[in-house]
């Protein structure tokens, strides 16, 4: 079975509010999928039933085959979250373990394992909020994956954390994956997301929009596949508005931001098809001022996500299965 | 070996709540407070019984009343008058001082000085001189002592009770200990798990726990490390007040059998299971510490419902509707058991309770388990019964 995850279509009302809309994808062994979606898109709905926590009114959660969860072999970092803050590290994880079916001893090593690989190692007697956020957040990851848990659900494992420990924890991840471990990641952290899924499914108002690989989504988002940057130093008078609509009456199939920055510079990112030629534009552009910088680059996520949340993309790209 | 799911939480919170510092004083106060007020009453009252005082005696020549039991007269110099014996009595030549009037048989006052208040010794000194007085005036009429002793020999007395002829006053006392011991033990419970969960309400760690193991299994360890501690700490108490009771030599041993045992410890086991499902169920449904203490005196009223009957159950444990009560839910535990230990209960009443107590616990902990699954994940909000029920619905 190279997918443990399967969710089938599934369907989630709370009285007249469809949470959950016919929903399907899966999650594959060893790799990282990006489950993405505003806030109250059904996210956490979805989450809880592959969890178990509630049910789906139609549709089915297939764990390893079967539609029965298997608890132990699943670890679970939620948004909410939370442990006893009163208790010691090494205490917090040896339940953790326990809780997924470990023996008391090999949940202890597994977790003081953890914790010195955490750079926690001299604190394994510590009280949880005796921690900085940053380091209570690693004690809940390691809480997550002390089990070796065949599927990683991550409820936004990034939040609150500072660039370095997000580095840190885009690292933890991956092992995850390379271990083989099915990673199901939740995040609104688009730029790292982007950098580590394989897969993503982006979904609004409990339906799917996009899904596929990143190749796969940027394709289906509208076919707008890349962006035209260009850093402006325009002539006087010339306000963003007006150098949008110069810009686009030479590339008509174009749709263009301009950000007016501190020191006279403007940054226009120009979206175009694949392929498309540039030179008209770069002509304006040089007409329009000095023209310090030009880079192309695909689409990020993050355009994605917003031109399809704000416009309800059809579902596209691949199927998330 | 097959471990249930809930075994790591009652394993957890077990451990937890043996190291809580409130909890070790809390159980431990109680024989604390057995041995040390044990100790000292014993020492008082053996010391007490030692001690003798001394009285100095100003009586009529040819009146000489006895001593009684732990006091020495003293004779204070001749023709002392009030001031003298006040001297001595203020200087602790004495303890205190008694003046026998000529008149005293025919009502006139004994004048008697202390130092301070009425020490309990005055007393022994009074009957002695109602003692002697009473035989001096029946000696008056011509009675001797022996006449006199037969006029005050008491009546003989046999009483017979029909259904529970064996049932001694110590069988009612540890009746009622048992009665008073679960209930405290329950309340004492009912606090810490009301802590508890709405700690873990506020530190927001049933997402963890739920997506490990069922709710129910959660519910259920909950409830046996709680039901667990209970019990220990009924022990712990009950085993001080034997204790306590046998040092200071307050009560015959109770009749109590190795069968009436385990079936009283059956109840009481499967009783603080109950009352913590109860807790568990309420307070599933409460957002924080302070509305948890907002439904605290209502919740807690439950165990203490028991107490209300516990006299009639005692004195008319076969009333009808004494019988009835002891088999609801709740209050089972406390008044069968009570009912069982003054012999009043029936051969058929055992089984039943015990039956009649294991399914309404069943439903209860299912009914927990439920409110724990849908209450323990509304973070910050209170959740009404028409939610409950709705939630409960929706799944």
């Amino acid at each position: 079975m190279d997918a443990p995850l399967v969710v089938g279509s599934v369907v989630k009302r709370f009285g007249d509010l469809v949470a959950v809309d016919e929903l399907s994808f899966e999650v594959r062994r060893g790799e990282i999928f990006g489950f993405l979606g505003p806030n109250g898109a059904g996210k956490t709905t979805t989450l809880r039933m592959i969890l178990g926590i509630t049910r789906p009114d139609r549709g089915d959660v297939r764990f390893e085959g079967s539609d029965r969860l298997e608890r132990a072999r699943v670890g679970y970092l939620p948004e909410e979250r939370g442990l006893y803050e009163d208790a010691t590290l090494l205490d917090t994880l040896e339940y953790l373990g326990t809780l997924r079916g470990m023996p008391v001893a090999a949940a202890r090593r597994a977790g003081r394992a953890w914790l010195e690989r955490l750079e926690l190692g001299g604190q394994l007697k510590a009280k949880l909020n005796t921690l900085s956020k940053g380091n209570q957040q690693k004690v809940q990851f390691a809480g997550a994956v002390l089990h070796e848990p065949a599927l990683a659900v991550l409820d936004e494992p990034f939040a609150g954390l500072d660039p370095l420990n997000q580095e840190r924890f885009m690292e933890l991840i991956r092992e995850q994956r390379d271990r083989g471990a099915a990673v199901l990641l939740s995040a609104h952290h688009l730029d790292l997301v982007e950098r580590l899924c394989d897969r993503f499914l982006l979904i609004a108002r409990g339906r799917a929009l996009l899904a596929g690989t990143l190749a796969e989504v940027r394709r289906a988002a509208g076919g707008a596949g890349e962006v035209l940057s260009l850093e402006l130093h325009p002539r006087d008078g010339l306000a963003p508005g007006e150098i949008v609509r110069r810009l686009l009456a030479r590339a008509p199939d174009a749709a263009a931001d301009v950000e007016a920055h501190a020191g006279g510079a403007t940054r226009a990112d120009v979206r175009m098809p694949e392929g498309a030629d540039v030179s008209p534009l770069l002509a304006e552009a040089a007409l329009l001022g000095a023209v310090r910088r030009v880079t192309m680059r695909p689409l990020r996520l993050h355009e994605i996500y917003v031109r399809a949340v704000a416009g309800g993309a059809p579902t596209g790209g691949g199927d998330g299965a | 070996m097959h471990r249930p799911e809930w075994w790591p939480v009652a394993r957890w919170e077990t451990l937890r709540l043996l190291k809580r510092a409130d909890f070790v004083i809390s159980a431990l106060l109680v024989p604390v407070l057995a041995f040390g007020g044990g100790f000292v009453a014993n020492w008082a009252k053996s010391r007490g019984e030692r001690e003798r005082h001394r009285v100095a005696i100003v009586q009529p020549a040819g009146t000489a009343v006895p001593a009684p039991a732990r006091i020495t007269w003293v004779v204070p110099p001749p023709g002392a008058d009030d001031a003298t014996l006040e001297r001595m009595v203020t200087e602790r030549e004495v303890d205190a001082a008694v003046r026998v009037p000529t008149g005293w048989l025919e009502g006139e006052s004994l004048r008697v000085i202390v130092r301070r208040g009425t020490p309990g010794w005055v007393g022994d000194v009074r009957e002695g001189f109602a003692g002697h007085a009473r035989l001096l005036r029946a000696a008056g009429h011509g009675l001797d002592s022996t006449t006199l002793a037969s006029f005050d020999r008491g009546l003989a007395w046999f009483q017979r009770s029909v259904l529970a002829s064996r049932v001694s006053r110590a069988d009612r006392i540890a009746a009622f200990g048992v009665l008073l011991l679960m209930v405290l033990s329950v309340f004492v419970t009912g606090i810490y798990m009301a802590i508890g969960i709405s700690a873990e309400k506020q530190q927001r760690v049933t997402e963890v726990v739920v997506s490990a193991i069922r709710p129910q299994s959660w519910i259920d360890g909950k409830v046996a490390a709680y039901a667990a501690i209970g019990l220990l700490q009924a022990a712990v108490w009950g085993a001080s007040f034997v204790f306590f009771a046998g040092f200071m030599g307050l009560a015959a041993l109770p009749r109590l059998d190795l069968a009436m045992l385990a079936t009283v410890l059956a109840f009481a086991t499967v009783g603080f299971v109950q009352f913590c499902a109860l807790f568990a169920l309420v307070l599933a449904t409460v957002k924080d510490l302070q509305s948890t203490q907002k439904i605290q005196a209502y919740l807690f009223f439950v165990p203490m419902v028991p107490f209300f009957f516990a006299e009639a159950a005692l004195r008319t444990p076969d009333a009808g509707w004494v019988i009835g009560l002891s088999h609801v839910p709740l209050f089972s535990p406390m008044l069968l058991s009570m009912r069982m230990m003054v012999g009043a209960v029936q051969p058929w009443e055992v089984p039943v309770g015990l039956v009649v107590l294991w399914i309404s616990t069943t439903l209860l902990r299912r009914a927990a388990g439920e409110a724990f699954r849908i209450g323990m994940l509304m973070y910050g909000k209170e959740l009404t019964l028409p939610e409950l029920w709705r939630w409960a619905r929706e799944r």
